[in-house]
């Protein structure tokens, strides 16, 4: 849970592209700045710099330490509850900073989408989940429904914690999976 | 009840492919109506809706709620267990891609649009309970299926709560709330760092 000058100042960080893509490859799992740069494609020296930024908006922490070609690098990751907004946190921050941030977030998620289903894996497999369910609610259904989804978000965040821990520890390579869920009334 | 046993799959994704097909069923899981009202809703020959209807309610994805009396004239309602209108994974094996390959991409296109528009509307904003959650999820095989199992768990929680809230609409007569809930997972693309 975010306090509401926290919560602004992550949807500021959060509302460039670029930055996006940064949490985005650090919540996949730690990397440093040459691995960031390398992946994404940019000078170093632009990532050491937007780094900053979303380490002091508390989205990225330092991971950790290693040598790398006889220097000492540090590693980031990125904190998945960060990512995350309840409801109230959101309220009374101003309406433009919340347009610019839920824009770069669907448009990245759209991405996203559209690059799985062009190489295949949206399809593919068993675990893939792709549901629309039009629900006819009373106002207790709807918070309920709402909180039937954050439950399952909070598991979600637990399983992702899980997986890290894992993963560090086999130094084994994630399979990365893009989940999203929305729940809004239909507009009228 | 159904001969063929890859009918019922091709008639779900026949929803997803057909503009007419997925407006019936979105408006009947919103509540039950007649074929008069969804041809009103959907702005549609009658005669269109019916054929529709019939094809699914062959398969029984479509089933008979109850009668109405409207003008002197009695008429049929019906409605959508939205249950049976999951397609699961073991229905789409053996099926070839470009089966399920386009009704998806329409789905997604579809849910897209939703989303957006929501977004556009200030949707979102208008109510706390209101979620757009986007997470990129590092995960290793044992991680893939505990998220399958919360997917799983959330639908069926989401559709008791639809049911009971059918339930105490019917009695009290509140305004209904018309929503949306979607879950998306998939696998990245192998490039796809963002």
């Amino acid at each position: 849970m975010k306090a509401g000058s926290e919560a602004r100042a992550v949807i500021l960080a959060l509302s460039d592209p670029f930055r996006l893509a940064l949490v985005t490859r650090l919540a996949l799992g730690p990397a440093s700045a040459a691995e960031l740069a390398a992946d994404l494609d940019v000078p170093v020296e632009q990532v050491r710099y937007q780094l900053k930024r979303l380490r002091a908006a508390g989205i990225v922490t330092i991971h950790g330490e290693r040598e790398h070609r006889g220097a000492v690098e540090r590693t980031f990751v990125a904190d998945g509850r960060k990512l995350v907004f309840r409801g109230e946190e959101l309220a009374g921050l101003p309406e433009r900073e919340l347009r610019g941030h839920d824009t770069e977030l669907l448009r990245i998620f759209f991405r996203e989408v559209v690059e799985a289903a062009r190489t295949g894996s949206l399809f593919d497999e068993d675990e893939h989940f792709l549901v629309r369910m039009p629900l006819l609610l009373d106002a207790q259904g709807f918070r309920e429904v709402g909180e039937r989804f954050e439950a399952a978000l909070d598991r979600l965040l637990e399983v992702r914690t899980q997986c890290l821990a894992r993963l560090e520890e086999a130094g084994e390579k994630p399979r990365s999976a893009t989940s999203a869920f929305f729940f809004f009334e239909i507009p009228k | 009840m159904v001969e063929n046993p890859k009918r019922l799959p091709r008639e779900k994704l026949a929803i997803l492919g057909n503009d007419i097909r997925l407006g019936i069923i979105t408006s009947l899981l919103l509540g039950p109506a007649s074929v008069a009202e969804l041809a009103a809703e959907l702005e549609v020959p009658v005669a269109k809706v019916r054929y529709h209807l019939n094809r699914m309610r062959d398969v029984n994805l479509v089933e008979l709620y109850g009668e109405t009396s409207r003008r002197g004239v009695t008429e049929n309602l019906f409605t959508v267990d939205p249950r049976k209108n999951l397609m699961e994974p073991d229905e789409m094996e053996g099926l070839p891609r470009h089966r399920f390959d386009r009704p998806y991409t329409r789905l997604l296109k579809q849910m897209f649009r939703e989303v957006a528009e929501a977004v556009e509307a200030r949707n979102f904003r208008s109510r706390p309970e209101h979620t757009g959650v986007r997470l990129p999820l590092p995960l290793d095989e044992r991680g893939w299926r505990e998220s399958a199992a919360i997917y799983r768990q959330l639908i069926d929680e989401v559709l008791t709560v639809r049911e009971a809230s059918l339930n105490r609409l019917e009695a009290s007569g509140e305004t209904p709330i018309k929503a949306l809930g979607m879950i998306l997972s998939f696998e990245r693309a192998a490039d796809g760092s963002g």
